[in-house]
Formats: structure tokens, sequence, C-alpha cells
């Protein structure tokens, strides 16, 4: 054995991931590459590409590194990150994921790697998972139909504004907002209406309610807490032609009278408490609900119940047409991804605890936060919320800065507030937090309460009886019959046995990229650190997490090209809009007010046109040769034609038509030269990481898709992470957060968490660290070799 | 294998569009529309048919109705491209008995597509191909077999008959 080889035997493991990672060996790419008539792969990449964007340089990434290396590193962040205890709510709650969820659920590739279910005779298993979510969000809210889920609360309530525009026979164009909705909510709301023209009016439903809105959003339970009831608010604005829509906690639903019942026409909110890790802001399943009456209009995926060949039961997405693919610019919604990991999740926990274990949570939560209540009143202070479910405000004054520092020194983390605190109780909490609370507000040497006294004293019930819940939840059998841990292992492994996933078999799904999902990649979401964090956490307890993210970032803009990246949106269809959002405000802070046509070829994804129509644009469609690639005589005609109005371009490149058009570089030029924007959606991403740049070739702004190149799993249908990267004149432009890096910002959050759903990030971040400069590339070179002998030996 | 293989299929799909040199990029879109239109046999019918060989189809009619799209993307190995290519030259034999008029389109196991265990042991067959065909089509090993729990699914009846929560157990009752 000569030296050489002992050293090779002795290295580190640094880059063995990447042929673990890339299918193909050494030798069958060889093999593959003679087959298709090449000497190497330089060679194919050369033939592929057009040789005025090709990168002459590595990308400026490290060299790889090992599995158990990565690991460490990213430990490395995670230590400095501080698990709180959060009783913060604001619409995110600690939950316990049952264990036999947890393993067989988020942790199993027969989930997680599975595809969103557009062929439903190998989806079965998922889609009665998503249909058990359907029929819990029906039954909780009252509600008729609901949707498979979207992606956030604050963008389902933005989903159900726009909903209602569309269906309500008023002419109004303004939508009241309660100022009692959670701030999230109430900012990515601002954010949507204004580029479609509809006026925001916040306000205090009881006191000044407008009359002539075409809606108004309620939040119930109140962000501070409070229960209202609504059925005469919900008469009077039915009255005057106006609708519903009520943002309600699922868990609180089991208690109170659901909207359903005093007059609601939408539900939204979250299930996230239902089992789903708080993931520092998500991904997290929202839901979407309302009347059948106007099935056609529900933004989303709906799972229906249909029939197969043989007449027995068959499930599948029912309703399709109502989708952007198909409408386009006459869409009103983008999504496309649901969250559907989450909502499946979310589904199996009502299954798991069936509607008694729910109420038995829903109660103790109550009940714990009656007495809470109720000692913090022996201890002098005044508690502001009358009628509460899990949530109470108090007053501290003067002693609110001393009792959040207190709070945290016990390591509990309390919703801040000028001049009094809010607190709100889960399913994790107990006695014991019960008395350290009433312990460290107890300032001046007022006696302890006593927790058994007060629970003996039958306080009154803190929600009044005409909002209690009068109505059965969770009757059908499968809530019914699960309930020991076997029964349930069983059912979720029956259910995974109906499917194919990427643990059985390759799915060669075009522009979807189902790669590898590898193992190491995925071990760090359930690392408390990362998956226990509430999104608005103080920011001293979240260091690792922010650097984690901004180092993923700045491996984004290598990859890419550009100069700033966002990961706020929570799917490719929220970076589209993002984008587009960017552009508008970049055009705006110029003056240039008039420019609103965005151009997109008539190879586009239906989601381009979509975005670009919620942006306030207009779509100008732009036509395609016979080969596929922009008809460059075409765009230069719709560049004079809209030479004062132009904003932007929305191209894919590679192109959807799976081909690297050579006429990319010309097609930036010209459009910059009427003054547009070039926006490359990236969902290609995968054929370019290495061999070219967008942010180089001419392109202004891209979303990327983790979940496509980036290895975050589809999850049978999400989640999906869709940053937004942008060139530098974009970057003040894109979109902030009230609870992110800064206050200050120009164009608001589209996403109800700073960081979209953080809690998946480190499935990218160990990607990249794991493949290096020098893996990615091989990914993207054995990925074209791959197509092309696809292409090759199907001919 | 790969020569025999090659053999064995003498014309399979076009692909529709390429690149300056005849590349593509990182996927590639096949057109069934001619086959379509002289067959009757459509992207649906070749979705279905690789359930049977267990795989997931390639994504359906975009961005041009009538085609497949497939992104292999680099995680699949060799091995796996060539059971997959196996599959489309088996179902692309399978057209040519429909143009060779060996079968009746309506004949076909394509149309039949999925097969599932309970179609295939009704004590009555009267296809036109064998039980085996329909569930091993081709090389197909049972120890890479996938069953599928359902035949071909009816969009339209279910949007006809708009059910979107879990509907009564009676319903599910097998063979019902």
């Amino acid at each position: 054995m000569d030296s050489g080889n002992n050293i090779e035997i002795l290295d580190n493991g640094d880059g063995e991931f990447i042929r673990r990672h890339i299918g193909p060996s050494i030798a069958d790419q060889k093999e593959m590459l003679n087959e298709l008539g090449f000497q190497d792969i330089e060679q194919l990449m050369k033939a592929t590409l057009p040789g005025n964007i090709k990168l002459d340089l590595p990308l400026e990434l490290p060299a790889p590194v090992s599995e158990q290396r990565t690991l460490a590193k990213l430990r490395t962040f995670a230590d400095r990150i501080k698990p709180t205890r959060s009783l913060i709510g604001t619409g995110y709650y600690p939950t316990i994921t049952p264990s036999v969820i947890q393993r067989n659920i988020l942790e199993n590739p027969a989930w997680y790697t599975a595809y969103t279910p557009y062929q439903p005779e190998i989806s079965q298993g998922r889609l009665e998972a998503l249909l058990n979510f359907q029929t819990m969000v029906c039954d909780l809210t009252g509600m008729e139909m609901a949707n498979a889920s979207l992606l956030d609360e604050a963008t389902a309530a933005a989903e159900a504004m726009v909903f209602c525009h569309k269906i309500t026979k008023s002419q109004s164009d303004v939508i009241f907002v309660s100022n009692s909705c959670h701030p999230q909510i109430i900012d990515v709301i601002q954010t949507r209406a204004e580029p479609i023209g509809i006026r925001v009016v916040i306000g205090d439903e009881q006191e000044n309610l407008l009359n002539q809105a075409f809606a108004v959003l309620l939040q119930y339970p109140s962000t501070n807490g409070g229960i209202q009831d609504y059925s005469q608010l919900t008469k009077d604005i039915k009255s005057n032609g106006g609708m519903t829509i009520v943002a309600a906690d699922l868990l609180s639903l089991a208690l109170l009278k659901p909207p359903g019942e005093w007059g609601a026409d939408v539900v939204v909110g979250s299930s996230q408490r239902f089992g789903v890790p708080l993931g520092f802001g998500g991904p997290h399943a929202a839901f979407f609900a309302t009347r059948e009456e106007y099935k056609r209009s529900i933004p989303g995926r709906i799972v229906g119940v249909s029939q197969d060949a043989n007449g027995d039961v068959a499930l599948r997405l029912a309703l399709q047409t109502r989708e952007q693919h198909i409408r386009r610019e006459k869409a009103t919604s983008n999504i496309c991804t649901a969250q559907v990991l989450l909502a499946i999740l979310a589904s199996m926990y009502a299954v798991y605890h069936g509607p008694d274990g729910i109420l038995k949570i829903a109660k103790r939560v109550n009940i714990l936060a009656k007495i809470l209540a109720e000692g913090i009143k022996q201890l002098g202070y005044t508690i502001e919320t009358a009628a509460f479910f899990d949530t109470i405000i108090v007053k501290t004054e003067d002693w609110t800065h001393s009792v959040l520092e207190a709070a945290r020194v016990e390591g509990i983390n309390l919703r801040a507030f000028d001049d009094k605190v809010g607190i709100s109780i889960d399913e994790t909490c107990d006695r014991e937090l019960i008395e350290r609370l009433w312990s460290l507000m107890a300032f001046d040497s007022v006696q302890q309460p006593s927790f058994e006294s007060i629970l003996a004293s039958k306080v009154g019930s803190a929600i009044p009886s005409a909002l209690e819940r009068k109505t059965e939840f969770l009757t059908h059998p499968t809530f019914n019959s699960y309930h020991s841990e076997t029964e349930m292992l069983r059912y979720i492994r029956r259910l995974s046995d109906k499917d194919i996933a990427l643990d059985r078999s390759m799915i060669p799904l075009g522009s979807c990229t189902m790669k590898l999902n590898a193992t190491t990649e995925m071990i760090p979401i359930t690392w408390p650190e990362f998956s226990k964090i509430h999104p608005f956490a103080p920011k001293d307890q979240v260091e690792g997490y922010i650097e984690m993210i901004a180092e993923l970032e700045r491996m984004l803009c290598i990859c890419t090209g550009y100069a700033a990246v966002s990961l706020q949106p929570n799917a490719g269809s929220q970076g589209e809009y993002a984008g587009l959002l960017a552009i508008r405000a970049y055009h705006r802070s110029r003056g240039n007010v008039e420019r609103d046509i965005c151009l997109i070829p008539s190879s586009a994804h239906g989601t381009n046109p979509a975005s670009a129509t919620m942006c306030g644009m207009k779509v100008v469609v732009v036509n395609c040769d016979s080969s596929g690639n922009i008809d460059i005589a075409d765009l230069r005609e719709k560049t004079d034609e809209y030479k004062k109005s132009l904003a932007a371009i929305m191209v894919t490149y590679p192109s959807t038509h799976g081909v690297f058009e050579d006429g990319i570089k010309e097609v930036c030029e010209i459009v910059h030269n009427a003054g547009g924007q070039v926006y490359v959606d990236g969902a290609n991403l995968n054929a370019m990481v290495g061999l070219c740049q967008p942010g180089r070739f001419g392109a202004d702004v891209s979303h990327l898709n983790l979940h496509k190149t980036f290895c975050i799993p589809h999850g049978g249908g999400g989640p999906g992470v869709g940053p937004v990267a942008v060139a530098e004149h974009l970057a003040p432009f894109l979109p902030g957060h009230r609870f992110g890096h800064s206050e200050n910002y120009k164009v608001g959050p589209i996403s109800a968490a700073p960081w979209g759903s953080a809690g998946i990030l480190p499935i990218s971040w160990v990607y990249i660290t794991l493949m290096g400069a020098r893996g990615m590339l091989s990914a993207s070179q054995i990925a074209i070799l791959n197509a092309n002998y696809i292409a090759k030996k199907n001919k | 294998m790969q020569t025999i293989l090659q053999k064995k299929i003498n014309k399979h799909f076009p692909v529709l569009y390429t690149g300056a040199n005849g590349c593509v990029a990182h996927e590639c879109i096949i057109d069934l529309r001619k086959i379509k239109e002289t067959t009757g046999i459509d992207v649906e019918d070749v979705a279905k048919r690789l359930v049977d060989f267990g795989f997931h189809a390639p994504t359906m009619s975009f961005p041009v109705a009538g085609t497949l799209m497939i992104e292999p993307t680099e995680s699949e190995s060799k091995a796996e491209l060539d059971r997959f290519l196996e599959a489309m030259a088996t179902i692309r034999n399978e057209i040519k008995a429909v143009e060779n008029g060996e079968l009746n389109v309506d004949e076909s196991p394509l149309k039949f597509a999925p097969h599932t265990a309970n179609s295939i042991t009704q004590s009555t067959w009267d296809r036109k191909y064998s039980r085996k065909e329909a569930v091993f089509p081709s090389t197909t090993k049972p120890e890479f077999k996938y069953w599928p729990p359902v035949e071909r699914i009816d969009n339209a009846f279910g949007d006809r008959n708009l059910v979107c929560s879990c509907p009564p157990l009676e319903n599910y009752e097998f063979g019902s």
C-alpha cells in the first residue's frame, strides 16, 4: 500500500457525503456520458449552457464537511439558543407532539418525502390524513367546508380578505380590522391590501365599527385573551352587506361556541398548538373554513371524496379548476403549497387525543388560566381580561419591567406591553409553573396565593354561559378509535403504506426537484433548540438561530449571485409575491408609480401571473417561438409598446420547457433598456448552482425554492420555503417584520413570522455545508446529466 | 441489459424541446400528443400505468398539455433511471399493440391502470391481457411491487357529489 492510500483512508470524511447525495457512481457517470457522446461532464455543460452566462470560477462556498462534523458545527449555533418557556401567546403556543406522531410522521420519510397528492391513486394515505384535518377544522369551527391548510394564520386572514372582496355584493373597498387581532395579522393584511386597492380601517369593533366595510376581521379569542359575544355584531355586519371573517384559536373552540354557530362567513386560524412544534415561527398549518355556497372561491387545496373505477370510495383533490394553474391572471390567490405535513401532524394529534382528550386539554388550560388569574388578583394586581380562555392581561403598571425581568430570570417569557404583561397558558403548563408565576409577581411581601384553596373555591367560569360550546365535535369514528399507542402506530403505518414517497421509488416530477432529503439534514429540526422557540422570543435568547439564518442567507447569495436574501416567504408563491412587491416599491421610490405592466411568457407557471395580479400589476403575455423560447421579436414589440409603464418581466430559467435559452442575457438587456426589472423565477435553480448565477447574468430578483434545490422535503405538499433574493438596489425593499431585525422597513411583512418557516432552515444549511462548493456544482452537473440521459434513452 | 433494452425499443417518446446543441437542462418534456391522436392513449393513461411499475408519474400536462415533464434530479442512481426507462419502454410497447391493432384501445392495460390486488383476484378475468401482465408488467420484481389501494379515480364524480369531510364508515365497505 502506498502512502497516498493511507492518507485517504485517514481523512476525516469531508466530501464523503457528496457521493451519498449524488445517485450515479463515477463509473456510471462515465458510462452515461459515453452513451450521450460526451467525453466528460465539462463537455456536456458546454453543450448545454450558453457560454455567455457560464461561471468561470467555483462558488465561494467553503469546502464540503462530513455529516458528523456538520452536525457538530450546527450544534455550536444551537448552543447559543436558549429554549425558554414562552407564555407570549399571540398565536403561538408551546405544545406536546405525541412521541408516536413525532417519530412516525415528522421524522418518517414515508411522510415527509411524499409529493403533493396530484396522483391520488398513490396518495390515499396522506389524502385520508388531510380529510381528517378538514373534518377536524369543520367540527371545531362549526363551518361546512375547510381546505387542506394554508401557510400561516396571517396569510390565511389575507386570503380571507381577498376571498370576501371577490364574493361580496358590497361595492365597498374597505375592510374593517379589529384592533384586537394579533399584530402580525394586521400587518400582513395591510401589506396585502394596499396593492390591490383595498383600504384597511383598524378600530374597536364595539365602538366604531364601520358600516360600509365589505368585510370585518375579528380575533376569537382576541389577542389580549378576551372573549366577546359577536352574534349581534355579525348580524349587523350582514345586514349592511358585509361578511365576517374570524381568526380563531382551534383549541379554544373545544370550549367556546364556534364562530360557525354565531354567524361567521369565514374562519381562519392556526393548528400549531395541535402538536406542531413552535419552530421559531413555523412551519405550521393554517386553516380556512367557510360555507359550502362559497366552495368555488376557496383558496388552496381541498381534499374531496370520490370513487374509483370499481365504485369504491377514493379520495383526491377536489375542484382543481379553481386553482391558479388554470385561472392564471384571473386567479385571486397564488397559493400552491399548503402545509400538508403540519396539517397531518395536527390532524393526527386530534386522532390521537380524540374529542375527550382535546376537551380535557382545553379545560385544563382554561382552569389553570383561571387559577392563575385568581392568584394574581390576590397579589393585588388588576386583570384586564374579564372573560378568557387561556390568555390574561395583567395591569402591572410601574412594576412591568420588574415582572418581565423576574420572569426572564426564572426562564419564562411573558408578553410585554408598556404598562402590562400578557400571560398565555398552554398544555405544557402545570401547577408548579403557576406557583412560580405568583412568586415572581409577589413583590410586596404579600402572602403567596394557595393553589389548593383557589381550586377548592370553585372560581367562577371564565367563559360566559352564552359563549359555552354546546355541540359535539370530532364524532367520526376515526377520532374515536386509535387511542392506544399500538392502534395509533398501526393507523399511521397503514396510511403511509398506501402511498408512494421517495423512500419507495424515484418521483421524476418536472419542475419539482424531488431530490434526496438526507437524514442528517432532517435530524436537527427536532432538536429542542430549533423546534421549541417562540417566534417573538427576546433576541438575546435566539442569537444562534439568527446567526445560522444569516449564514444561510449568505450561502444563498453566493449560490445565486445576489446581494441580499429574505427567508420570510414560506412558499415559492410568497417569494414571488415578495419579489414583485420589491420591484413595485423600487419603482415607486423613484416616482415611477405608473410602472405596473408585468410581462410573462406564455410558458410560465400559473403562479407568476397570479402573483403579479396580487401586486396590482397588469399581466401582458409574451409569446414563445416554436422551440419554446421567448420570442425576442415579440418581446421587443411589447417593451416598446409599454416603455412608459413596464414594471418587470417574469421569466423562468432554465425555462419551464427545460431548456437553457441562449437569449437570456438579451432578454435582460431589452427589459432593462425599457426601464423594467427582471424577475427570474428560481424554480429551476437546481440546474444552475455553481454553473451560472441569475444575479450575474442580468436578473434583479429571484425567489428560490428551498424545498426543491436545497433539500427541504416536500412533506406531501408543504412545508415549503421560498426565499426572495435581490440585487443591491432592491435590498431596501425586502419584506420587514415588527419582530424582525429592525422595526424600520419600507415593505411590510408577507408572513406571520419574521423568518417564515425558520424551524426547517437547518435542513438547507446542513445541505450546503455538507456539499460545499464542489458538491453543489456536482449536484447541478449530475442533475443535467441524468435529465439528458432520460431524454436520450426515451427517444 | 442496456443493449437488450435498446433492441426491444424501436421508437420511444419524442422530446419536445432541446437547447441549441440538442441538450436539455435538468428536466425534459416528452410529447404524447401524436400518440393520443393515433391511439386515444393519453398522458393520464401513461401516468396511471406507471403506478403498476411502482412509479410516481412525471408532471402531467405542464407546461404543455398532452406532455409529461421528467426531472430525475442528481440523487437518482443509474439503476433507478434504467428501471424507469424500462417501464417507459414497456409502456411504449403496450401503446404499439394498440397502434398495430393487436388490441383495441379500451382493451389496453393502459386504460385499466392502475391495477389493484382486488381487481386481479376476482374469479372472472375477461381482459385481453393476463393478470400477471396487469400487476407485474415487464420485469417488475415482486420485491419492488407497489400495490395501489384504489383503481383509477373518477375526478368528475367527486366534484358533482362534493364531500370534503370524512364520510361515514359504511361507505368504505369493501366492494360496496
